[in-house]
């Protein structure tokens, strides 16, 4: 009988593995390198003030040995590289490979059908180095297309950048006035009125400036402070609460008490007055001389700050007026586009492994950083560090390094690299902040960059974001200097909704709805 | 020597024609040096005019763009002055206001700053700032902040800063030309003024073809030196502002130069471009050098032309030079000389061969009769010809043989072409002599057959007239040529006739012609079985039909004449049965001789005859030929006659002897050889050995007689008459004055080119 089960056993075995290696109709990675002579034509991104030469590049020639892969480049500028993908999808042979800069892949992929579904591939292992991160890091929903296809793959170099703006306090103006860091928005009045009137920088003139801000964005602008009022104000005005609904934050009641609170800093003389025209670059021109209290900014180190003036600040958590929980815009890794296949690609599986021999780790830090043993390290403990960086963008002669292959989240990332100082400095206030919870829940990314969107829906918050950005910046300009009106408050919104803030709304709403659904 | 003299012609020949080309070569680049350099340093300089022109509507469109966009924002309803610590929210709506403008300035400049006059803010675009910071953070490498502040508080006209490097973050960090332009004049204008940074980049790319043609190329207002592709390699004083459109030239640190200048229509503005003259003659040498570049392939192409027609020219003078000079090793002269002289000897050469073949006609005459006679030639055509080539027009209707003999008078043929035969028309005639019969043969061509009777007995009175006997006979009238050797037998049994027929009328072969008719067909069917017995290679068979063949004949009642003619026929046909068998034993008249024919006086001879054309036959056919050894054994006679023919001893009878052959049959074959008998081939021997004496020596007619072989000067004499048709005296007499030594060479050469034909 026990002969019998092995005999049936063993006759099972047989018939099923005849019917895997035969009956599979799927594609299949080839283990072997690909037979020698596969040539492929590649239209490649390239930096406007920089030439390199892709098709000498010794990076590339490399991974051609490695493959048996040879790729000849055309190589366009950014400001030609719009204009060039266009006319290489009209022409009648379009390139094997299309990489890095921008491509729409709705357009392309999903309307008119010219790109390759890639998720069959990488499901079935043609892609070993980049599908084991992208599916690690439940990054795979950025690059699904609308239609559920994956017609690219990712460039992401993730350092978790959780925030733009941190804020910086003057902490030796605090020592010198003896003044704590403030934790409120009451408190952090005070602070400013004592910036204003104690002379913190000891000069003997009131020249001193409490708060300075630019305007319009999430990094050194007036935006951050809303944050204060428990508003994640950004520059698409719009933000997932904490029941998941899609708000748009000009109507909130938050966003008026931190006009009435930004009026009262700017009657008072605590808000830069500059704040409504002056650019970046007149900010850090203002900051550099060294008499502002208060900013938000990237981070400290490797900035347009002087070193001499960074190091008077801390960073600070962002207060919270009385009733409110701060709540700051979060930022979050956005994939780029890294490649993708025509349909005109005679040679997908020699494409896939040519491009995924750039992910396996050392090469792929290669590419970015330049050859180990010169500009690139290998420390002891495994991961890599960069030891110096050549100047003038010499590591184009030899690397690819931002017009390369790249997908490393940050959890792998930091497994594997060690970041430069100013780096881990900014990951260090990210962390700070979200383990101080003053980051909203659920980034406004997924809505403007992640979640996929038709046609009809990215030409449709697009005009109206025009509109109603005008309606809004000019409503935040008048308020905060002039004040802040119950009928103006009425006659704003009501403006709002004459705009179509309600559409824009909705919109949103449905995107992120389905953006939902479709969440692992 | 002669060689270097060839040479020469070529030389001369090449020397002048390629000296033509190079005339021509160095004639049109002159020509065109001359035009070309001109032109081309006219199109340089307008050119540089030209570019310059380009470069000033550029800049000016440029200028243009920045003037509307002072008037526009001047005359803009929605941008008025306002104080920013009064009404800050109207820096907002201002940035807004200038995008559009910002933009358009893009094209040459990255940015746009607004002042207004009274103000001391500045905007832009993107940002506001307070004079003082903007004047600081621009940091300008020539113009202090103090400085800029007070241009720009004070500008109400345009204003240019030259180029200069700029450090700053409100624009990129380059050298940049700045314009201070006021916002207008306009009543109701704002007042106040826009600063436009161009970056020097711009003014690189204008000056694009400029920097690749390594050309200085400047900008200026008035003095100010606004912009420039490179730095001034002469000193800026050095060069000249001029309202008009010029070009001047002037010198500098040793070396020339080339001001272009092209004035600007606005605001002070002239663009000039300065060049080195070297630079500008280099210009012009490519120019030239292309232009002119594929003249020497022409001259080269025309030398080698030159050079061919030189040598195609020069082959044939050296080819006419060479057959001239032949041998001669004269010192080398002139080749035209040489020719001339050659030309001269040949003229010469020329009227003494025509005098010597004039006197060879009777001669050939001779021969060509006894070729006919024997039916020799191929064709009717053929014999034309060789009739034409000795005078004779013989495609006539009929044709017929006469033989004539006597006892006294001349014993060498009437000459038919003489007085006597005036009263005869349509004819061509020429009689030989036939020294064995003791009489002569003549052919007569004629288109009426009644004109040859007449002739016939023009003979035979003319013969009378000499004091003597005289026999004619005449054949019958034929018009094939192929059947002269019967109209020679016909004439000759008519002949033979004499002695029954008497000699008082003229002898004709139709009063003469018997049975014959009935015989041949008997003679034939035994002919038939001769030549069957050849084809079956017989000899026993073939004795026995030949023995049929004599004994029928031998009883068979008929003249000798009806003997030969039956023999005659038997032996054509089996020549022409068996002709195959002797295509390779050399040609078919050598077996068969009428002459010989008519020599045999027996049967017995006749028999003798045909044996021997039998066994060649038989031998032909059973081997596959060969060369009969009589061939060699006459040329060996001849060779033997041309060592020994000044030996008097020397006779036809011993020489047939000593190849143990008969007389006959040594004078057939020698006669079908060398085309004449031995003794016509050996008086020829002795006559122009007589001539080359004649000629070259002094000696005596007597000694010149006995050297050449004849014991009696009047035979000498006589034979030298007949065949050159004048005396030995006559001729040594026409031969005064010519060069001994041609004659003797030529002598001596012409027994032996006779002989080979």
């Amino acid at each position: 009988m026990n002969h019998s089960v092995k005999k049936i056993r063993l006759l099972t075995s047989v018939l099923l593995s005849f019917l895997l290696l035969t009956g599979c109709a799927s594609p299949q990675p080839e283990k072997k390198a690909a037979a020698p002579g596969v040539s492929l034509s590649a239209l490649q991104y390239e930096i406007e003030n920089i030439a390199v030469d892709f098709s000498n590049m010794w990076f590339y020639q490399q991974i051609e040995a490695q493959t048996g892969v040879h790729v000849d480049f055309t190589e366009v500028k950014d400001s030609e590289w719009s204009s060039s993908v266009g006319l290489a999808f009209v022409r009648g042979k379009m390139p094997d490979m299309i990489l890095r800069g921008s491509l729409d892949v709705e357009t392309y992929g999903v309307t008119r059908h010219l790109l390759i579904p890639l998720e069959d591939y990488i499901d079935r292992g043609f892609l070993p180095n980049y599908a084991a991160r992208m599916n690690q890091a439940g990054l795979r929903e950025q690059l699904t297309a609308s239609d559920g296809h994956i017609y690219q793959l990712g460039f992401l170099i993730s350092q978790g950048v959780n925030t733009n703006g941190h804020f910086f306090i003057n902490q030796a103006w605090l020592d010198r006035l003896g003044l704590p860091v403030p934790e409120t928005a009451e408190q952090l009045t005070e602070t400013l009125r004592h910036f204003r009137d104690d002379d913190p920088n000891g000069n003997g003139q009131r020249d001193e400036i409490p708060l300075e801000c630019t305007f319009d964005d999430n990094i050194t602008g007036i935006y951050n402070l809303f944050s204060f009022f428990g508003l994640p104000l950004n520059e698409d005005y719009i933000y997932v609460d904490r029941e998941g609904k899609v708000r748009f934050a000009p109507e909130e009641d938050a966003f008026f008490d931190a006009l009435a609170w930004l009026h009262q800093l700017y009657r008072e003389g605590l808000l830069s007055a500059d704040f409504i025209s002056q650019g970046s670059s007149i900010w850090a021109a203002r900051v550099n001389e060294g008499n502002t209290g208060l900013f938000s900014y990237w981070r400290l180190q490797n900035t347009a700050l002087s070193p001499g003036v960074a190091e008077q600040y801390r960073v600070m958590l962002p207060v919270h007026a009385e009733g409110k929980e701060a709540c700051l815009p979060r930022n979050m890794d956005i994939i780029e586009f890294g490649a993708a296949l025509t349909v005109d690609n005679r040679n997908i599986e020699a494409s896939l492994r040519w491009l995924d021999a750039q992910f396996e780790t050392e090469n792929m830090l290669i590419s970015q950083n330049g050859a180990v043993g010169d500009t690139l390290i290998r420390r002891e403990d495994g991961r890599y560090e960069v030891r110096y960086v050549p100047p003038d963008n010499e590591l184009y002669q030899s690397v690819p390094v931002i017009c390369g292959q790249f997908f490393a989240p940050a959890e792998y990332y930091n497994s594997v690299y060690v970041p430069a100082a100013h780096r881990q400095e900014k990951a260090g206030y990210c962390a700070l902040y979200e383990q101080s919870g003053v980051l909203e829940p659920v980034s406004c990314k997924i809505l403007t960059s992640v979640a996929s969107k038709t046609l009809e829906q990215s030409a449709a918050v697009s005009r109206l974001k025009a509109k109603l950005k005008a309606l809004t910046d000019a409503g935040i300009v008048a308020m905060v200097t002039r004040g802040v009106t119950e009928e103006q408050r009425e006659a704003f919104r009501k403006q709002l909704r004459e705009n179509g803030s309600g559409d824009y709304q909705r919109i949103y709403q449905q995107i992120y709805d389905r953006w939902k659904e479709k969440e692992p | 020597m002669i060689r270097k003299s060839r040479s020469s012609v070529f030389i001369r020949y090449a020397f002048s024609y390629i000296a033509v080309v190079l005339l021509l070569f160095f004639s049109i680049t002159g020509y065109l040096y001359v035009r070309l350099s001109a032109r081309t340093r006219e199109d340089i300089i307008e050119n540089q005019i030209n570019r310059l022109s380009r470069i000033s509507a550029q800049h000016e469109s440029y200028l243009s763009a920045m003037l509307n966009t002072a008037e526009e924002i001047g005359l803009s309803p929605d941008i008025g002055f306002f104080r920013y610590d009064e009404e800050p929210w109207k820096a907002y709506d201002l940035q807004l206001k200038l995008v559009p403008y910002t933009t358009t300035a893009n094209t040459f400049c990255g940015q746009v700053f607004l002042y207004f006059s009274g103000d001391d803010r500045i905007y832009s675009s993107s940002s506001s700032m307070e004079l003082s910071l903007f004047a600081r953070m621009m940091r300008y490498e020539s113009v202090p902040m103090e400085r800029l502040t007070s241009l720009i508080k004070s500008a109400d006209r345009l204003t240019i800063l030259p180029a200069q490097q700029v450090s700053s973050t409100l624009v990129d960090s380059s050298r940049v030309v700045t314009f201070l332009v006021p916002l207008g004049t306009s009543p109701g204008a704002v007042r106040g003024l826009l600063i436009f940074p161009v970056k020097d980049s711009v003014y690189q790319s204008l000056f694009a073809d400029a920097i690749e043609g390594h050309i200085n190329t400047y900008i200026l207002q008035e003095e100010v030196l606004l912009a420039s592709s490179e730095e001034l390699p002469v000193p800026r004083d050095r060069l000249e502002p001029s309202r008009e459109t010029a070009s001047r030239l002037f010198s500098w640190n040793g070396e020339d130069w080339t001001q272009v200048t092209f004035s600007g229509k606005n605001q002070g503005l002239w663009y000039a471009a300065v060049l080195r003259n070297a630079e500008i003659d280099s210009a012009v040498g490519r120019q030239l050098l292309s232009n002119l570049a594929i003249l020497p392939v022409f001259v080269c192409l025309s030398i080698l032309l030159a050079l061919w027609m030189a040598r195609r020219h020069a082959q044939p003078i050296r080819e006419i030079t060479g057959m001239l000079s032949g041998g001669e090793s004269e010192t080398p002269r002139d080749e035209l000389q040489q020719i001339s002289t050659g030309i001269r000897q040949l003229t010469t050469r020329n009227q003494e061969l025509t005098s010597r073949l004039d006197r060879a006609l009777p001669v050939q005459r001779h021969d060509f009769v006894f070729r006919f006679v024997k039916g020799r030639f191929a064709s009717k055509e053929e014999a034309a010809a060789a009739g034409r080539a000795v005078g004779l027009e013989i495609d006539r209707a009929v044709y017929a043989v006469i033989l004539s003999g006597g006892s006294g008078g001349e014993d060498h043929p009437v000459d038919l072409g003489a007085p006597l035969f005036s009263g005869f028309n349509g004819y061509s005639g020429a009689g030989v002599e036939l020294v064995a019969l003791k009489a002569a043969l003549y052919l007569i061509f004629t288109d009426e057959p009644a004109t040859i009777f007449g002739i016939a007995e023009a003979i035979r009175r003319e013969g009378e007239a000499g004091g003597g006997l005289c026999v004619t006979a005449v054949s019958l009238p034929h018009g094939d040529f192929s059947e002269a050797p019967s109209a020679y037998l016909e004439a000759s049994a008519a002949y033979e006739n004499r002695f029954v027929m008497g000699s008082q009328k003229v002898l004709r072969y139709s009063d003469i012609a018997s049975n014959l008719p009935e015989v041949l067909p008997q003679a034939r069917r035994i002919t038939t079985s001769i030549s069957q017995a050849l084809t079956l290679g017989s000899r026993e068979v073939l004795d026995g039909r030949i023995s049929d063949l004599l004994h029928f004949l031998k009883n068979t009642n008929m003249s000798p004449f009806a003997f030969r003619m039956i023999y005659s026929d038997v032996i054509n046909s089996l020549i022409h049965t068996h002709s195959a068998a002797l295509s390779g034993s050399g040609p078919v008249h050598e077996l068969y001789n009428i002459f010989s024919l008519t020599s045999c006086q027996s049967i017995d001879d006749l028999d003798e005859l045909l044996r021997s054309l039998c066994d060649r036959l038989l031998s032909g056919e059973m081997e596959s030929g060969g060369p009969p050894a009589e061939a060699d054994e006459i040329s060996q006679v001849v060779r033997y006659m041309e060592e020994h023919f000044r030996d008097p001893e020397i006779s036809i009878t011993a020489l047939a002897d000593s190849f143990e052959m008969s007389t006959a049959r040594f004078s057939v074959s020698f006669k079908e050889k060398m085309g004449m008998s031995p003794l016509e081939y050996l008086t020829l021997l002795r006559v122009e050995y007589a001539k080359e004496l004649l000629a070259t020596t002094g000696l005596t007619i007597r000694e010149i007689s006995t050297q050449s072989g004849y014991y009696d000067p009047g035979s000498f004499i006589r034979r030298f008459k007949q065949v050159t048709g004048e005396t030995p005296l006559q001729y040594r007499r026409g031969r005064d004055g010519q060069s001994a030594a041609c004659s003797l060479s030529q002598n001596r050469a012409s027994p032996a080119a006779s002989r080979n034909g």
